[in-house]
């Protein structure tokens, strides 16, 4: 029999007011494994809510809401992938924040995986970084989402399938696309500097 | 034909497209233009996306406070302070018997002080020159006698035998045949009172035994 033990220890977690109850099944122990992990992934979390909000109030607000949650339902995660398992539970949060906001149009995107026009030399897109995150951050946010996950976290295209909850084929297709189309406004910046010069 | 390097760098091409990218690689300078072109841009957006700032002690803040791990010592001092507390409180609080004693090193003064005060019939304790008193003093129904004996202490309790108490210990027999038993001292029975006589050795404990043994003999 599992033993159930509901009573709050001491320094137990308040998140915006509420008492967070998970130690009903797992020891202690195995909490401050968790959390130990959960902290190594703060960084990405921060970034990837970063880049799917577009605000940096709004990215910390998601982590704690990703974390609470994540505790909260802890039970719930297989142990492999962590990282693509918050990252799903991030989005979860980002979108239901959004709703609270307003109803959302959806986005249609063109998942068609087709050719992609090739000028990656680096003369039609070398811009600097805070253009280059200015740029990333003007993408759809499917786009940004998915070359945040693989190009900047450097994720593996089947953890980001999982993150984001679609084949991987599409995030392929997906990830060429928006590769294209970041580097395309770079590109336009770079040819409107020429030609302002 | 043109050839899709992002497919060629995640490793997604067919066979043939693999070939054909390979071919245009080794003969095509701007093919290895376009390549490295790519490869520098997957770079910069890695090293710009990665440098932004992350507010980590912000961040860390929202992780759950667990309990620090804190030292059994101070647990057990305060534990201990605590009992110790409860059993001073407990003495304090309780009645106490009145101690009653005299420093004297007169055998005969001891024995008419503890008859006066406790009523009992027993021959003066003179246990021999090496044996010395030097206190005499009373506790529930009984009567100790304290020797310095090699200048270590032994006591010898005396107390009326009505009680019925079974010898525990190893049986022994005293050099005037009577029974007795040893543990942390020497105890026995003899005339209407209990005797036991402790000390550091067992030994010197069984001595006064045996000589106080005598004395109730002699008186008789």
């Amino acid at each position: 029999m599992v033993s159930s033990f509901r009573t709050r220890i001491v320094g137990a977690p308040l998140y915006h007011g509420r008492v967070v109850d998970f130690l009903n099944k797992e020891s202690i122990i195995a909490m401050r494994d968790f959390e130990a992990r959960l902290q190594d992934e703060l960084p990405v979390l921060y970034r990837v809510a970063k880049r799917l909000a577009k605000s940096t109030d709004t990215a910390e607000d998601l982590v704690g809401q990703t974390i609470y949650a994540a505790i909260k339902f802890k039970h719930s995660f297989d142990g492999r992938h962590l990282r693509s398992w918050l990252i799903k539970i991030l989005r979860n949060e980002f979108n239901t924040l959004v709703r609270k906001e307003q109803a959302r149009p959806t986005v249609l995107l063109d998942e068609v995986d087709g050719e992609v026009e090739s000028f990656w030399d680096e003369v039609h897109w070398r811009v600097d970084a805070e253009t280059l995150m200015r740029e990333l951050d003007n993408l759809s946010e499917e786009h940004r989402m998915i070359i945040q996950l693989c190009d900047v976290e450097e994720i593996s295209y089947e953890d980001a399938a999982d993150a984001l909850e679609i084949p991987i084929g599409t995030v392929r297709s997906r990830l060429f696309r928006a590769r294209a189309k970041l580097r395309d406004r770079c590109a336009g910046l770079v040819q409107l500097e020429g030609e302002l010069r | 034909m043109k050839v899709n390097w992002q497919a060629y760098l995640d490793q997604s091409l067919s066979e043939a497209e693999m070939r054909v990218a390979e071919h245009e690689l080794a003969n095509n300078p701007s093919a290895r233009q376009e390549l490295n072109g790519l490869k520098n841009f997957l770079v910069t957006v890695r090293n710009v996306g990665q440098a932004e700032e992350v507010p980590l002690e912000r961040l860390s803040r929202l992780l759950p406070v667990q309990p620090t791990k804190k030292s059994w010592i101070p647990r057990i001092a305060w534990s201990a302070g605590l009992v110790a507390t409860i059993i001073a409180g407990v003495w304090f609080l309780q009645p106490q018997p009145t101690r009653v004693e005299i420093y004297t090193s007169n055998p005969f003064e001891a024995t008419q002080w503890a008859k006066q005060r406790l009523g009992m019939d027993i021959p003066v304790m003179d246990l021999g020159s090496d044996a010395q008193l030097f206190l005499v003093h009373e506790g529930k129904q009984r009567c100790c006698f304290d020797y310095r004996v090699h200048g270590d202490t032994y006591h010898v309790n005396v107390r009326a035998d009505d009680r019925g108490i079974r010898l525990e210990g190893t049986p022994v027999t005293l050099q005037t045949g009577t029974p007795a038993a040893i543990d942390r001292g020497v105890r026995w029975r003899e005339r209407k009172f209990e005797f036991f006589i402790v000390g550091p050795q067992k030994n010197i404990s069984l001595d006064l035994a045996n000589r106080t043994s005598k004395l109730l003999t002699q008186r008789i």
